[in-house]
């Protein structure tokens, strides 16, 4: 009798396992559905949360500080492009071509959901505004976010630049030094497969490279904070501090194509 | 089944909270995941016979598989092995008198 009980337990246990195995099958859908009927009350929290947070923690110093922030952010933005610029005028001097800086088509989402466990964020804006898998987000100030990995007729989520299985093509700004940022979790970034003899330096702006085809280039990801050098890696390694910050990001924009 | 099906929507509440209105709340990023807060505190408070804490795991779990991206039932299956867990360990090795069961 009680190996009859544990036997059906058992297999009711078998069931539930294989059931939810089975939805991963069809992912998509589940999720689609589940955003869809859940993103009126989350979009109203959301607001409801940030309206509270701003009420009790200082609203205006919070918007005039992330107006600073964005200002900075657009001046070294110029300032990163005048160098590319520069060194792009001495080659075009060399090899009599013209080079014309590339501009997108981008869409504006608003920033619905954020899992901050997993450095997901869910935007309001799918496949009806244009918005498709692999597409590149990035925040005002040019600052690469991530990228869309599941796209829903309403509704997008993205996963960061800083997420454990994000790379993302890099160089620093300054030089023509090259790698890989890689997400580490947790809003944070390490600048990998650096060769040995490249100099690397403690407050070097790292950017995109267009090497990867998923960023444009020069779009800024962030600051470099920690050197890591070990002898016998052939490659130097270095933490890079993040210019996006995730606790004030509601607003995102998604590059849909390019135009010359 | 009437508790169930109130966990089932305390659940659902809870994880629609944590990525939208506690995140405005919580500073650096740290948000508290109240749905395994509510799957542990069920599994040592309920009742031996029942299995509402089980299922309201396996329901949570589900949520947060939803929500994360990640592979489905992943958290499902761990927060409902969890639940059965602290079932049997404290039903069987652990003799709390002041734990009133409900």
């Amino acid at each position: 009798m009680r190996n009859l009980i544990l036997r059906r337990r058992f297999g009711v246990l078998l069931l539930v396992i294989l059931s939810f195995l089975s939805l991963n099958l069809i992912s998509s859908q589940v999720r689609e559905f589940a955003t869809s009927i859940s993103s009126p009350l989350q979009a109203s929290l959301w607001q409801a949360g940030r309206s509270i947070s701003t009420f009790f923690g200082g609203g205006s110093l919070r918007t005039e500080n992330e107006i600073l922030r964005q200002e900075n952010f657009a001046l070294v933005q110029k300032v990163i492009s005048l160098q590319d610029v520069e060194r792009e005028n001495e080659e075009l001097r060399r090899m009599l071509d013209l080079g014309l800086t590339e501009e997108f088509r981008m869409v504006m989402a608003d920033v619905i959901g954020k899992n901050l466990g997993e450095d997901v964020i869910t935007i309001r804006g799918g496949q009806n505004q244009g918005i498709q898998k692999g597409m590149s987000v990035i925040a005002s100030g040019t600052i690469a976010v991530g990228k869309v990995v599941e796209s829903f007729s309403d509704h997008a989520r993205v996963q960061l630049i800083s997420a454990d299985e994000a790379r993302t093509d890099a160089q620093i700004a300054e030089t023509e030094t090259t790698g890989v940022v890689r997400g580490k979790g947790g809003q944070k970034l390490m600048l990998d497969l650096v060769p040995q003899e490249d100099e690397l330096g403690v407050g070097d702006m790292v950017v995109t490279s267009n090497l990867g085809g998923v960023f444009p280039k020069n779009l800024l990801i962030g600051e470099i904070t920690e050197i890591l050098k070990a002898g016998s890696d052939p490659f130097q390694k270095a933490n890079v501090k993040p210019f996006f910050s995730l606790k004030s990001l509601e607003t995102v924009f998604v590059i849909t194509s390019l135009r010359p | 089944m009437k508790q169930t099906i109130i966990l089932f929507l305390v659940f659902y509440v809870f994880a629609i909270l944590q990525m939208s209105f506690f995140v405005h709340l919580f500073p650096n990023g740290l948000v508290p995941n109240f749905i395994i807060l509510s799957v542990v505190l069920l599994s040592i408070f309920e009742h031996r016979d029942s299995y509402a804490s089980f299922l309201a795991a396996l329901f949570g779990g589900f949520l947060l598989d939803v929500f994360s991206g990640g592979i489905i039932g992943l958290w499902a299956l761990g927060l409902g092995f969890a639940s059965l867990f602290i079932k049997i360990v404290l039903e069987d090795y652990v003799r709390l008198p002041i734990l009133k069961k409900f």
